[in-house]
């Protein structure tokens, strides 16, 4: 019995983005990571072909699909190379703010470009005194009749370059409790006031634009605010479940990549005539990374079920998040080092892999938090 | 127990002030980032001895040992992961024409290496071959020395290099069987092809490269040590490199476990340095013990070393061992310092990838647990 079963509209989806990346995407990763950029075509690329927003309402352009396109979205596109064009942070991570929050007239709005390929989304949280403890963010959104005036800064914001659109977090200085001053707010690229930084030199995911926004009396109407005055922290609290759950997806199929390609490598390496492969402790540590990549998978395949039937599993989602990511890290670490030597040279895709993979236990709440938040979860 | 002499603490000293004066973290960035070899920062430290610290006074060494040059090392690799290395490889081959040269050649070759006028670059490892395996290369004799054929890869300095050193497979002596040779050579004698490998993970400074010698002509007087005895030199060679390049490691894991000390005692987060958190005072303490356990075994190898005492499982032990505290102690830097540590700007990401770089080197993880496993079961009948 499988944890998830597909449809036929699921592998015929998986079928054309398979496709779609073996011709727009991976043959260009190189490039786009020697680039440190994605051409915004690839994007109106991937919309037009339908990729982007799977999740979305048809009323919006979407094919109003379930988390099962989600994971086969990030499968696929963990395949490619590549880490700049991230449709999983824009389709699952962001745009559904967009989905629960917004008013109609956002929706309609912003919900067919983020489809099409026409918006790029971000979503702006973190800032420089304000990562792990999220609530001590400073950039504020003084509301003053039906405009909004931002001022502030944030930090290593993914798709901050390339983005049409921002979901900004923003703190009333009235409002004195930390968590009740925050709010959302959708910021356009080109805004007066809305500036960005310099791309951000970074260990890995060289082809992700991430980057600082910078906003000096941005105003934008009061009509852009996502949901409630004050229920922001309340909105991305509910919003990270997912959050977390896309990431330990992340963290789960670059572990199998990672894998997959060194069991390739030690199969076709032969070493004083003998393949690498029939070396006993190459064996083992293949076998072991393997049974804690089944692991892993059973884990995150369950989350995935109990998701898309609306489970509350905060716990479990921080604990998959922390516990595939660090498996993704430990698995190129040691499939580095059973290349030896061979592993130090960049035209090893695992390589790449292994920068890659480390800043996935820092993003979307560093691994602690993750464990800090299941503690507080489980009653600790 | 180890307690360092007066003359020792000297040479920390001499080295710390060295890398204050002459380590600066946004060109080692940049260099590291470009792969640009840090000569004018090298070219002093020749100057002040640094290079061949352990090799005889009469060649232009430091007439020193191998403890004083694990502490250089250390001292050096702790202040800049990337230049500290780069300073330390930039010699590294010299060693072998002290240990195994004739008189004539260490007074030809050490005194332009130790001086910094020429690079050495070591050309040992075939892919496709294990490190301490017999090599594919080979030299045939003839009447006017030898013709060296064969490919090399993984080899550091290649680009600047005025010898290389190599071992090549040379018709055995009736006792012998698969012998091979060590040799040196011009780099710019007619039939070598020195391709790049390209960006690597770490050891940018001193790159690496695929070195092709094509029917390459060596005169008598190249051959180094003694003819068919290249394995065994061979092994000789990786037991004085890996402790020094244990020492590296040590230097990158105490480098990396200080970076991490300065940060957690200045980040605020929740109203508090995160340096007060008990999960971070734990996570410091295993990176301390570590890096504690690593030291010991690194100065006990090195002082062997200069007693006469060491072996392969002792030299292999401190690497092992050594090279794993650098990577966990940067990988937990990293962590952190969450967001900034994925920044290159921060600097640990790239103690991390050099930490990497230098487990693979001269004997990966695997290559060491052979070494050390056969030695402490001894030979099976």
């Amino acid at each position: 019995m499988n944890i998830l079963t597909y449809t036929a509209e699921h592998e015929d989806f998986r079928r054309r983005l398979h496709e779609f990346c073996a011709a727009e995407i991976t043959p260009f990763a190189d490039r786009w990571e020697a680039d440190h950029a994605v051409p915004r075509e690839a994007w109106r690329r991937m919309g037009r072909a339908g990729f982007l927003c799977p999740g979305v309402d048809p009323a919006y352009g979407g094919l109003g699909g379930d988390f099962r396109y989600a994971l086969i979205v990030n499968e696929e596109m963990a395949r490619t190379g590549q880490t700049g064009l991230t449709a999983s942070l824009h389709s699952d991570v962001v745009v559904p703010y967009i989905e629960s929050f917004g008013s109609k007239a956002q929706k309609r709005k912003y919900l067919p470009g983020c489809v099409n390929g026409d918006i790029v989304t971000a979503v702006a949280m973190t800032e420089p005194d304000a990562g792990s403890d999220l609530a001590a963010m400073t950039t504020t959104a003084v509301e003053d009749g039906d405009t909004v005036v931002i001022n502030g800064a944030k930090t290593f914001i993914s798709n901050g370059l390339v983005c049409d659109l921002v979901v900004l977090a923003a703190r009333d200085p009235a409002v004195e409790d930390r968590y009740r001053a925050i709010s959302l707010y959708l910021v356009e690229a080109g805004t007066p006031g809305f500036n960005k930084g310099q791309r951000l030199d970074k260990m890995g995911w060289h082809s992700q634009d991430t980057a600082e926004l910078f906003f000096t009396d941005c105003r934008i109407p009061l009509a852009n605010r996502l949901g409630e005055r004050g229920a922001g922290f309340l909105m991305l609290m509910a919003k990270l479940q997912q959050e977390r759950l896309t990431c330990a997806v992340g963290g789960m199929v670059a572990a199998e990549r990672i894998l997959q390609w060194t069991t390739e490598y030690c199969r076709r390496t032969v070493v004083d005539g003998r393949p690498l492969v029939k070396n006993q402790a190459v064996q083992f540590a293949l076998v072991e990374m393997a049974t804690e990549v089944k692991i892993g998978r059973t884990f995150v395949e369950k989350l995935v079920a109990d998701h898309i039937e609306g489970g509350q599993i905060v716990v479990e989602t921080s604990m998959a998040k922390y516990w595939t990511t660090d498996l993704a890290n430990r698995v190129a670490n040691r499939c580095l080092e059973l290349m030896g030597p061979a592993g130090n040279l960049e035209r090893a895709p695992i390589v790449r892999g292994l920068r890659d993979a480390r800043i996935m236990a820092i993003f979307a709440g560093t691994n602690e938090i993750m464990k800090q938040i299941a503690a507080k979860f489980m009653g600790l | 127990m180890i307690q360092l002499t007066r003359a020792q603490k000297q040479v920390q000293k001499a080295a710390r002030d060295f890398a204050k004066g002459e380590f600066d973290r946004e060109t080692a960035r940049e260099a590291e980032k470009i792969g640009q070899f840090p000569e004018e920062v090298f070219q002093r430290a020749a100057a002040l001895g640094f290079v061949g610290i352990q090799l005889p006074e009469a060649y232009s060494g430091g007439g020193m040992g191998l403890l004083e040059a694990v502490l250089l090392a250390e001292t050096l690799c702790a202040l800049d992961g990337s230049l500290g290395q780069a300073v330390c490889e930039a010699g590294h081959g010299a060693e072998c024409i002290a240990r195994f040269g004739s008189q004539d050649q260490k007074e030809r070759f050490l005194p332009p290496i130790l001086e910094g006028r020429t690079a050495v670059a070591v050309a040992f490892v075939e892919a496709g071959r294990g490190i301490s395996s017999a090599p594919a290369a080979t030299a045939a004799p003839d009447d006017k020395g030898w013709l060296l054929n064969g490919t090399k890869h993984f080899v550091s300095n290649a680009e600047r290099a005025g010898i290389f050193l190599t071992l090549a497979a040379t018709p055995a002596g009736a006792d012998e069987t698969g012998a091979a040779s060590m040799f040196i050579v011009d780099a710019d004698a007619a039939g070598i092809r020195v391709t790049d490998e390209g960006r690597r993970l770490g050891g940018n400074l001193t790159g690496g490269a695929e070195v092709t010698f094509d029917e390459v002509r060596l005169t008598p007087d190249r051959l180094l040590g003694k003819p068919g005895r290249g394995l065994a030199q061979l092994e000789a060679y990786y037991m004085e490199r890996r402790i020094l390049l244990a020492g590296q490691a040590l230097g990158l894991a105490q480098g990396a476990l200080e970076r991490a000390v300065a940060y957690v005692r200045q980040r605020v987060q929740f109203s508090r340095k995160i340096g007060a958190f008990a999960v971070t005072r734990h996570k410091i303490a295993d990176l301390a013990a570590r890096v504690e356990a690593a030291r010991l075994t690194v100065y006990q190898a090195a002082a062997a070393f200069d007693a006469g005492q060491a072996d392969a499982r002792t030299a292999a032990i401190a690497k092992l061992t050594a090279a794993e505290a650098a990577i966990a102690a940067a990988d937990e830097a990293i962590q952190l310092h969450g967001g900034y540590g994925y920044m290159r700007e921060y600097d640990v990401e790239r103690y991390y990838r050099e930490a990497k770089a230098l487990s693979l080197t001269a004997g990966a993880p695997g290559d060491l647990r052979d070494v050390v496993g056969a030695s402490v079961i001894g030979k099976l009948k």
